[in-house]
């Protein structure tokens, strides 16, 4: 095991942590948004009277090896009372678990604890990760209502962030998402216009348009604006800057 | 090519509605930390776009990524104000939030862009597509991650929006950046 004592302070004198020119080390944030950790939960309104939390859930920091779920912080005790209502998600054995990286620190490494058990640690090589990092961990020999507490090490500081997540173990296999993503098909013509199609008629992803260009989108006619090849998510009524509805 | 300015008859750039959900349309006008945080996190990594891509528009001569990089630079502003605004109606807790986050990501976006305006001639096409594309990749993860993690109706459908453009927009800039170079 790698052991590299690096002794940052996280304020220097006169610097504040909100000051956008200066950088300090205490930049690194993230917590696992899926299935929601009790931070994730207190921000997305779902448990009440959660306090500060709730509009930080990515500030969980506090010194590597902390077993609770609040890291110690008194302005988030909150997130350590396992007598509030905490819904549980349910999961099969293997869950993947997604944390938000709000910052890009380098990673030592992750790892994922119920009780004094590490069910899985994932390296992360000093490396900076991603925005978002996804993490399938088995959960074998666990089973019933379990509180997993997820760890992000970080390399170049002496802490790691902790996302606390309840768990249902049992039952189907998989990771169900705790509420329905939504899911819209791709944008096909609906309404065919009964006079003369306008122009280049339908819109369509992946067509190349020029000013002046006419389409119709949900029986509606717009003119291209500005020249661009059509993407899924610049559907005219959603992107005015290059469609003007007529 | 010609770029119109925007004009009032625009109007503000929101989406459709989505249809009120049992939970209440009351998420319409209030955004969860969750969906605050998604807001600052895109208002920064949007303003970070739109430096890319201006110094893009500076550098390049390809008309293919011209056109390309300019529709990015007009849709993604009305996208950051839409965020602002959302921002700004989440009320004073949710804006002070977002401003401790106004430093998140500064040092990729600026490794980027420092490479971008060091290229030589030659070089310019190929590093703008690679500092943008992996900039409009990281969009996508975190929009997908709003998906299934945000509260607020219109913040996720800003968030499906944000994928599906970012992911089109990277499939586009690997076939540009396969096609035979246009070099000056």
């Amino acid at each position: 095991m790698r052991r590299r004592i690096i002794t940052v302070p996280l304020l220097s004198a006169g610097v504040v942590a909100a000051t956008l020119a200066v950088a300090t080390p205490a930049q690194a944030h993230g917590y696992v948004s899926s299935p929601p950790s009790r931070q994730a939960l207190c921000a997305q309104n779902k448990v009440p009277d959660c306090g500060q939390i709730k509009y930080e859930p990515q500030s969980v920091e506090g010194p590597k090896g902390l077993r609770s779920c609040h890291a110690g912080l008194a302005q988030f005790a909150v997130l350590n009372d396992d007598s509030r209502n905490w819904p549980a998600t349910s999961v099969g054995s293997t869950v993947t678990f997604t944390w938000i990286n709000t910052a890009r620190h380098a990673t030592s490494n992750w790892e994922y604890w119920i009780g004094n058990t590490r069910v899985a640690v994932v390296d992360g090589g000093g490396r900076q990760p991603d925005a978002t990092v996804s993490h399938t961990v088995n959960l074998g020999g666990f089973s019933g209502r379990q509180k997993l507490l997820a760890v992000w090490n970080i390399a170049d500081t002496a802490n790691a962030f902790y996302s606390c997540v309840d768990l249902q173990i049992g039952g189907g296999g998989g990771n169900p998402t705790p509420s329905p993503t939504p899911t819209t098909p791709a944008p096909s013509p609906t309404v065919s216009p009964t006079s003369s199609p306008a122009p280049g008629g339908t819109w369509t992803a992946g067509r190349a348009y020029q000013v002046g260009d006419q389409v119709t989108y949900n029986g509606l006619t717009y003119r291209c604006r500005q020249a661009h090849t059509a993407l899924p998510g610049w559907e005219p009524p959603n992107v005015p800057a290059l469609w003007l509805q007529i | 090519m010609v770029l119109l300015t925007a004009t009032g008859c625009a109007g503000p750039p929101e989406s459709p509605t989505a249809p009120a959900t049992p939970s209440g349309a009351a998420a319409e006008t209030t955004a969860s930390g969750i969906d605050v945080l998604f807001l600052s996190m895109m208002v920064a990594h949007t303003e970070q776009t739109l430096q890319i891509v201006r110094l893009g528009l500076d550098r390049t001569a390809d008309p293919e990524i011209r056109t390309l990089i300019a529709a990015i630079e007009v849709t993604e502003a009305d996208e950051l104000s839409t965020m602002r605004g959302w921002l700004r109606d989440a009320g004073p807790s949710a804006m002070a939030a977002a401003a401790r986050h106004d430093h998140s990501g500064h040092s990729d976006a600026a490794a980027g862009l420092a490479r971008l305006r060091a290229a030589p001639a030659g070089e310019v096409d190929r590093v703008l597509l690679d500092v943008l594309g992996a900039h409009q990749r990281t969009a996508a993860k975190l929009a997908d991650a709003q998906l299934s993690a945000g509260t607020s109706a219109r913040v996720r459908e800003l968030a499906r929006r944000v994928e599906q453009s970012r992911t089109a927009e990277v499939a586009l800039m690997a076939k540009l950046g396969t096609a035979p170079p246009s070099g000056p």
